[in-house]
């Protein structure tokens, strides 16, 4: 009986406590929910919509559907962000980083419409991520293109696949609309995160 | 910056929003990985099948809690994979029933073990997994054994494993003692290390399979060669008919399985296992609460500095820069602005990723500032203490906002410097003196007492910090004790030192209500590398007096050297405000260094609270999510029979980052430490606000440690 009420003493200790006062030179362990009342969570960072136009991102691994708002443009990176200020930047339709979204994408080496339209024999992408350590890992895949096989975007859109092989074997998917612009894509962003999928009308 | 090899895939989480009431970790349940058959943990908590441990180890970096019951043995044990090879466990042990058949004083008998295990070989193709270990290595010995096991898996599906056992592991079925005899040896105090015992004596074959039904469940049977000589055979808490146990695993998490068994022909068991790894938070990551974006400048140079000049201009922009910062919990104390650079001075919160901090204000000051301030300064305090000063300029952020490998790249274009004060800075209106103070709830816990080891208060606090000027604050807490059991210890210690520590449970007993502290404390920073502080009062719930100390923390230099001494005397066991009579001069000279591989040391050599001379060893893993695993070990001129059961002081202390567990950003974390025993030898004085911490928070290592951040 009493050793099992300790491992839950544990295990309460482990998951709530601010060690009371940092005078537990003691046995006596104060494991103070003082400080759990005092947890502060940092507030989202404020964000302003730029303009009306919206997307609609799915995370098929976390099964969520969620419209994000344009908040900064930058050259041609637009950022778009989620009602709980998750971000997704946006460099030509090609997702080159990724915030809020677990495990996130933090910079990423993508490639370019007229790369993917060219059809050339392979290139190389390089995603940036931080483990669960919140160390930083770089990771190389090497791709090549081939037109798209699955169903799932608008028809009349050209359907690219891009298969890339790395430290895994991840396919991100383009629909290329007739002003060569990226209308609708599936793209690879951690393996915490696995893929988004979204449309850019009108981004 | 260092690259880290690829981490193993995990399962995408679901996750989102968790309320933090839901934070029992046991909860954040997973489906299981495929195929990998992982280590298991075995009733006494080591990596292992059923009673008997494996060759195996666990994912470096794992914590794990493991409560395991049959019978009348409880066992409740704590492990860390220190290195991939080598690994610790502390045990807490209870055997039931101790004088149901044979008299003794004790109605349950409690022991604490410590293991350390050493990996010899990982699996390969033909090799199998080897351990060779050391059980209960510095208790009181009587769970003493020592071991070498082996362990192959066959088709992902069947692991088999074979060891042979020396001590405990060497008492049932023994083949012989091929390296003499295993002399009994006089514990004492226990807390010693028996050396001359290792892998002496009988040694005797153990054995077991487990075999991988499911993801879900796993079927182990073993041969055990324990023959529990003391539980079994003096005591005749259980009866030990048969060397094989059967058990069947289940997983019900990545982080959690239960384990059910038939032991020794006579009854059944339980086993729950947790495993935490630092390297995979539950919520996989941070979510939300994206960062503060650059804005970048409209066009490509020759900006207006006419603003400069214009005093309502500046005063506008010392306004905005405050405002900008406020969400993103920073304080401005001050700010220094010319029409090409801007030194802007923040208090940081504590325990946030330092890198990740610098990074943001960066940001928002690229979004606020006036297109020709190109400089920028950030320079982090805390307790008035300028801790660094990270200069970086402005075109870099915008230039590198999207790149890949944004953050080596831009970690190549920041200068990290010692920072002093700044006369010419213009403090923030309002910030001094400012006083704060807080009302809450607050647990306490007493481990370990053989009469009851598990106590508790509950009590409200309230807390009150007056910041005076920068560097001088007043702070305090006084805490009313609501409903508990502390106050029922009746242990009355007799200890041969002063009773510096021993005597706490009456300062339960008699201390409510009690002033926890109530402190002047001085912060400054003399010298390019150097700080200092002063506390005067009472600092701590046993001794009050004067406190002062020096450190010497370059900032880009990974050791650090400190020295400090204080004057205390012992308060009364009512902790208002009187005194005993006993008093001391307590101090230290220490030396910190971090080494970089994620491991730090610190060694204090001093007097301590009882006048006994000795030194302080710590050791701790610490990673760049805030997680942190150590130990430490004070041997002092205090003979083992003076200071005791335990022979020694020593103990384990453990902090986890509550973003870690919630994904949100929040500075807070949990906080053990854990000791066997607290006794009054190599008893140090508790005291708030030491420097080394504080400082090395922002410093050129830890930033460089954390700087993946530096952009999210």
């Amino acid at each position: 009986m009493k050793p099992s009420i300790l491992t839950g003493l544990a295990l309460i200790g482990l998951a709530l406590s601010g060690c009371g006062n940092s005078k537990a030179a003691q046995v006596m362990n104060a494991i103070a929910l003082t400080r759990l009342a005092e947890v502060r969570v940092t507030p989202p960072t404020p964000m302003v919509a730029l303009n009306d136009s919206s997307i609609m991102v799915q995370m098929p691994s976390k099964g969520l559907k969620f419209p994000m708002f344009p908040v900064e443009q930058d050259g041609d990176v637009i950022v778009w962000s989620s009602q709980d200020s998750s971000q997704l930047a946006i460099r030509n339709g090609m997702v080159i980083a990724s915030r809020g979204f677990g495990m996130d994408l933090m910079s990423a080496q993508a490639t370019t419409v007229s790369e993917l339209l060219g059809g050339a024999a392979s290139h190389t992408r390089v995603y940036n991520t931080l483990d669960g350590t919140d160390s930083p890992v770089r990771e190389e895949f090497s791709c090549t293109v081939s037109p798209g096989t699955t169903e799932g975007g608008p028809s009349v859109a050209h359907h690219i696949q891009e298969d890339c092989i790395g430290p895994r074997k991840i396919r991100n998917e383009f629909w290329i609309d007739g002003n060569g612009r990226i209308a609708y894509s599936r793209q690879w962003l951690s393996i915490g995160a696995g893929y988004v999928i979204f449309g850019t009308n009108g981004g | 910056m260092k690259r880290l090899p690829v981490s193993k895939p995990s399962r995408p989480r679901i996750l989102q929003n968790l309320p933090l009431a839901a934070l029992a970790l046991g909860c954040f349940a997973v489906p299981p990985a495929l195929a990998e058959m992982r280590p298991s943990l075995s009733f006494s908590g080591v990596t292992g099948l059923l009673d008997m441990p494996s060759g195996e180890g666990q994912e470096d970096g794992t914590l794990s809690i493991v409560s395991g019951h049959f019978g009348p043995i409880s066992r409740t044990t704590l492990s860390f994979q220190i290195t991939p090879r080598l690994s610790g466990s502390f045990r807490y042990i209870g055997v039931r029933k101790w004088n149901d058949v044979v008299a003794d004083k004790f109605e349950t008998y409690y022991d604490r073990a410590f293991d350390v295990r050493y990996q010899l070989a990982f699996e390969g193709k033909y090799m199998p997994a080897v351990t060779v270990a050391l059980m209960d290595v510095i208790g009181t010995g009587l769970q003493s054994g020592e071991y070498i096991a082996a362990t192959k898996t066959f088709g992902g599906r069947v692991k088999v494993t074979a060891g042979l056992g020396w001590g405990r592991l060497g008492s049932y079925g023994s083949i012989g003692a091929p390296f003499g005899v295993r002399e009994k040896i006089d514990f004492g105090m226990g807390g010693t290390v028996r050396l001359g015992q290792w892998f002496k004596g009988d040694v005797a074959p153990f054995a077991g399979l487990e075999w991988k039904l499911n993801d879900k469940f796993t079927l182990k049977a073993e041969y055990s060669s324990d023959i529990y000589a003391l539980e079994a055979g003096n005591k005749k808490t259980f009866d030990r008919k048969s060397p094989l146990n059967f058990g069947v695993e289940y997983t019900i998490g990545e982080r959690t399985r239960l384990t059910a068994a038939y032991m020794y022909g006579d009854t059944f068991g339980l086993s729950a296992q947790i495993l935490l790894n630092p390297k995979h938070s539950p919520i996989g990551g941070t979510l939300g609460n994206g960062p503060p974006l650059v804005k970048e400048r409209p066009g490509a140079a020759g900006w207006s500095q006419a603003w400069v000049t214009d005093s309502a201009a500046v005063q506008d922009t010392r306004a905005k820069v405050a405002e900008a910062l406020a969400p993103q919990g920073f304080k401005v104390e001050s700010m220094a602005l010319s029409a090409g650079s801007a030194e802007v001075r923040i208090r940081v919160p504590k325990g946030e990723n330092s890198a990740m901090m610098i990074g943001r204000a960066a940001r928002v000051l690229s979004r606020v500032l006036p297109a020709s301030v190109e400089h920028f300064h950030i320079v982090p305090v805390a307790n008035g203490l300028p801790l660094s000063r990270v200069s970086l300029n402005r075109s870099d952020l915008e230039q590198l906002d999207f790149a890949a490998g944004q953050d080596a790249l831009m970690r190549e274009r920041v200068t990290i410097e010692p920072a002093g004060y700044n006369r010419d800075a213009l403090q923030t209106p309002g910030m001094y003196p400012k006083l704060t103070w807080g009302f809450a709830p607050y647990f306490r816990s007493s481990l370990f007492d053989p009469d009851n080891p598990l106590r508790a208060d509950v009590g409200l606090r309230l807390s009150g910090r007056y910041e005076i000027r920068p560097g001088l604050v007043l702070s305090g807490s006084f805490s009313k004790r609501l409903i508990g059991n502390l106050n029922t210890s009746k242990r009355n210690e007799i200890s041969a030192l002063p009773q510096v520590r021993s005597d706490s449970n009456k300062y339960d007993k008699f201390g409510d209500p009690t002033l926890d502290s109530l402190t002047l404390a001085w912060y400054a920073k003399p010298g390019r590398d150097v700080y200092s502080r002063v506390t005067v009062g009472y600092l701590e719930r046993m001794f009050g007096g004067v406190s002062g100390e020096v450190l010497w923390k370059p900032v880009n230099s990974r050791l650090a050297i400190g020295a400090e001494i204080n004057y205390v005397r012992q308060r009364d066991f009512n902790q208002l405000i009187s005194f005993q009579d006993y008093d001391v001069v307590t101090g230290h000279i220490s030396g910190y260094y971090t080494f970089k591989n994620g491991f730090s040391a610190q060694l204090d050599v001093g007097r301590y609270l009882a006048g006994d001379v000795g030194a302080t060893l710590t050791i701790d893993r610490e990673f760049a999510n805030g997680w942190k695993v150590g130990a430490f070990a004070t041997l002092t001129n205090v003979p083992f029979e003076d200071f005791g059961e335990g022979s020694f002081d020593k103990g384990i202390r453990i902090e986890i980052p509550f973003s870690w567990m919630t994904g949100m950003s929040t500075e807070k974390s949990s906080r053990q430490v854990i000791r066997p025993l607290l006794r009054d030898g190599g008893a140090g004085l508790s005291v708030d606000g030491r420097l080394y911490e504080t400082v090395r928070a922002y410093d050129g290592i830890r930033l460089d440690d954390q700087w993946g951040k530096f952009w999210r």
